[in-house]
């Protein structure tokens, strides 16, 4: 807000009806609620200064993310806790998608998911117990990085409780609120790091299946720590993704 | 491992002082050796441990460091959540007693400010009900009355009023329920029938009140990542849905065509560098602008729209009513069938004289809004007799096409005598600003040339477009503030009222609410229901007061 002086020049256009200069990257103008001018301040406004302001404030959240460019990875964060974020996570009140972690019966669940899965796999003829270790193992691992953290969002979620405030969240993250350490995320942290040393453990120590236990181990565990909280990885992002001109099959 | 003690206990050559130390540590962990084979299960983990070691030190190390990992998790403790504010601190019992016996509480209304006292200061009291002719409270005289929005005279229908006196025996006052729960009435959905075979949409619903419905129609269909391109002047309800929507919105500059195709193909180019996701996308304007009354370019909007692929949300509040031979709106003066615009809002209140607004789009348009839009969701439905009035309305400006006719000879006589004190003289290219309005130079309103003498004696621009009843005035050579010309405005309005006993009124504003702050401007609603001669007093009264007080400034 600024207060300008002296006559408005004749033929008035009015300041809303001046197309933004180009200059101003992306004229993305932030929604109402950023740094209003106080109440009652009859003053003139020039909407071009609260373009440039709002701009400015919308560059630095999403460069806020560690963005490295032409790289073989890129790092960005997603979400944020600017005041709508903010306000739309708390109204919603419980994350029903998240809050079932807490349950009693969630908790029991994955020791008997595990033990059930194994008589299974030890039920198919010629099963050794090393092998069947590796698969209950592997299924574990593969099925909880699906669950807690590739798959975003709300599945049964009304636009009219969050507004997508949950879309690119992990469930992982948005169990407790995005609180770390708390009792459910330390069993779901220790559950895979015990079925890891069990079936290591009857594996006989083979060193491929070893190693390949311990890679779905670290495909688990690094999306939990609380340092990654929150960021994506991009590898080998696309720099442009336009597609090239199409070509007919050669003969 | 544990048994680090042990090989070093089996030296030969002890010095002598280290011997009862020994002597100690080596019965320590005999005792604790014992202790752990006491411990039920211990024997398990015992083997468990001897057979892990296998003669592979790194293996058995990384394992460690795995358990070493698992139980610093264990002991962490919990931090705090995402929803909870980050200055959160965590005070004391008597730091918070502290706290509250310091506290005073706020006054819930703030004093009035000089602006608020003026503006307060500045409404005129009539007796009796509002309408075309209301009688003053402080005089007792008859005055017209430019300030109510009474488009086709309905407010004064004494048909309108049976029907509402009828319906309110029948129904009652209220409906006592939202419309998905026990709130539908039969009048409700027949009239959500007659209003979208009216404009010729497939469906339309109905909400209470006209300003929550675009401001929660547009929530309903977008949320965060959406992109909405807007106009910047839109109304402050729309301003309000957008910010409800948390999209990401796009301005731009008001009514430009131009700079709407920059926007549109920033955005294309952009999500081609980027290659995101698909998007919803729309773009909004409204059909009159009740900001300042110009009419958006429908035809440019819907080709923009088609060729860049966007869906239209189209707020006729101002316009449904008012323009058009039958007052369908924008759609009709542009012979653009309605049912192209994907999402077209009207107003029940502005140009049918009842209250409420509808929503008129396709089927799963408004199927969607009856279970996702919050205002059709969570407040009561409509009035019996509000729907039942606007039925009637309806059928009124549908069978009277002479409402329209002399509503648009009121608007012209207006504008022809304003325009004397107008920069550019009534021509049929008028309302054309500086920056180039081109939505008003497709549509002659009348035969006569232009003339592109600048006029000597302007003191008014009135950007509005010639058909638009609502009609804003702003005023040439404003002064340094928004305070001294609301002032001068005022007194324009007070001029008028004393001399030539009409209403008009300042555009009332929220200042500091909108994102971009409309300028001042005096707001004119004119009537088909009024007179020629009553509109050639209003206009010729505006004129003078106009000259009285801002020809005296300069």
């Amino acid at each position: 807000m600024s207060t300008v002086p002296g006559p408005q020049p004749s033929g008035r256009a009015r300041s809303v009806s001046q197309p933004i200069r180009d200059g101003v990257s992306q004229d993305i103008i932030a929604r109402a609620t950023q740094s209003k001018p106080a109440r009652l301040s009859v003053s003139r406004a020039q909407s071009s200064n609260s373009v440039l302001r709002t701009t400015k404030s919308i560059e630095a959240i999403n460069t806020h993310g560690r963005a490295r460019s032409s790289s073989l990875m890129t790092v960005t964060e997603v979400g944020g806790d600017e005041f709508e974020n903010v306000v739309d996570r708390s109204g919603m009140g419980t994350n029903e998608n998240a809050a079932w972690v807490n349950a009693p019966g969630a908790w029991i669940m994955h020791p008997i998911l595990i033990l059930l899965v194994k008589i299974l796999v030890d039920a198919l003829p010629s099963m050794t117990q090393d092998v069947s270790w590796t698969v209950v193992n592997l299924a574990y691992m593969a099925l909880s990085f699906l669950m807690f953290h590739h798959v975003t969002g709300v599945p049964f979620e009304s636009t009219m409780t969050t507004g997508g405030v949950y879309d690119e969240y992990t469930l992982w993250e948005q169990i407790d609120s995005g609180a770390h350490y708390t009792p459910a995320k330390k069993w779901l942290t220790s559950v895979p790091i015990g079925l890891f040393l069990i079936s290591t453990h009857y594996t006989k120590y083979d060193p491929v299946l070893f190693t390949l236990n311990f890679a779905a181990l670290v495909f688990v565990l690094f999306p939990k720590l609380p340092i990654l909280h929150r960021l994506r990885f991009h590898f080998m992002p696309a720099v442009n993704a336009t597609p090239g001109p199409s070509r007919p099959p050669s003969r | 491992m544990a048994a680090a003690a042990a090989p070093s206990s089996s030296g030969q050559d002890i010095p002598a002082p280290l011997v009862p130390i020994l002597a100690i540590l080596a019965s320590a962990y005999r005792s604790f050796a014992s202790a752990l084979t006491r411990i039920p299960g211990s024997p398990i983990v015992i083997r468990y441990i001897e057979s892990s070691y296998q003669n592979d030190p790194w293996r058995s190390i990384l394992e460690v460091l795995l358990v070493a990992f698992a139980v610093r998790t264990l002991l962490k403790g919990r931090t705090r959540g995402d929803a909870s504010s980050k200055n959160w601190v965590k005070l004391r019992e008597e730091e918070i007693d502290e706290l509250v016996d310091e506290w005073v509480p706020q006054p819930l209304v703030d004093e009035p400010s000089d602006v608020d006292k003026f503006t307060l200061a500045s409404v005129p009291v009539i007796n009796g009900p509002n309408g075309l002719r209301v009688k003053l409270a402080s005089s007792g005289k008859m005055v017209t009355n430019l300030a109510t929005v009474d488009w086709t005279g309905m407010i004064e229908s004494d048909k309108m009023k049976q029907v509402a006196i009828d319906t309110l025996k029948l129904y009652g006052v209220g409906s006592c329920g939202p419309s998905g729960f026990y709130g539908t009435i039969d009048v409700h959905t027949k009239f959500e029938e007659e209003v979208s075979s009216f404009l010729g949409t497939e469906s339309a619903i109905i909400y209470s009140q006209a300003y929550a419905t675009i401001s929660s129609a547009i929530p309903s269909f977008a949320k965060r990542g959406d992109i909405i391109v807007a106009d910047k002047g839109v109304n402050f309800a729309i301003h309000k849905g957008l910010e409800i929507s948390r999209s990401t919105i796009k301005w731009y500059a008001h009514n430009d065509m131009k700079d709407l195709e920059r926007v549109l193909q920033n955005v294309e180019k952009e999500q081609k560098r980027k290659g995101g996701r698909l998007t919803r996308r729309f773009i909004i304007s409204e059909g009159v602008f009740e900001n300042d009354g110009m009419m958006v370019d429908l035809p440019k909007v819907m080709e923009l729209k088609r060729k860049y692929k966007y869906r239209l949300i189209l707020d006729e509040s101002y316009s449904f009513g008012m323009i058009g031979a039958h007052g369908r709106g924008v759609t009709e003066y542009y012979s653009i069938p309605a049912a192209e615009v994907d999402i077209l809002i009207g107003s029940m209140g502005n140009g049918l004289g009842a209250g409420g607004g509808f929503c008129a789009g396709s089927y799963h348009v408004c199927k969607h809004q009856k279970i996702n839009s919050s205002a059709s969701v969570f407040s009561a439905a409509l009035p019996a007799m509000l729907a039942t009035t606007a039925s009637s309305a309806l059928a009124t400006i549908q069978t009277q096409p002479a409402l329209f006719t002399s509503l648009q000879a009121n608007i012209l006589l207006f504008r022809q005598i304003l325009s004397k004190i107008e920069p550019i003289p009534m021509s049929d290219t008028p309302a054309t600003s500086a920056t180039g309005l081109t939505a008003s130079a497709a549509t002659p309103l009348t035969g006569s040339s232009p003339s592109k003498t600048p006029n000597k004696d302007a003191i008014i621009h009135i950007p509005s477009h010639p058909s638009s009843a609502l009609i804003h005035i702003f005023l040439l050579n404003a002064p340094g503030t928004m305070e001294e010309e609301e002032r001068i405005l005022q007194d324009v309005v007070d001029e008028l009222l004393a001399k030539s006993d009409v209403i008009v009124t300042r555009a009332r504003r929220l200042r500091g609410q909108e994102a971009f702050e409309p300028e001042p401007s005096l707001k004119v609603c004119l009537s088909g229901a009024l007179s020629r001669k009553e509109t050639e007093k209003a206009a010729k009264g505006l004129k003078e007061a106009l000259i009285k007080v801002c020809g005296k400034k300069r």
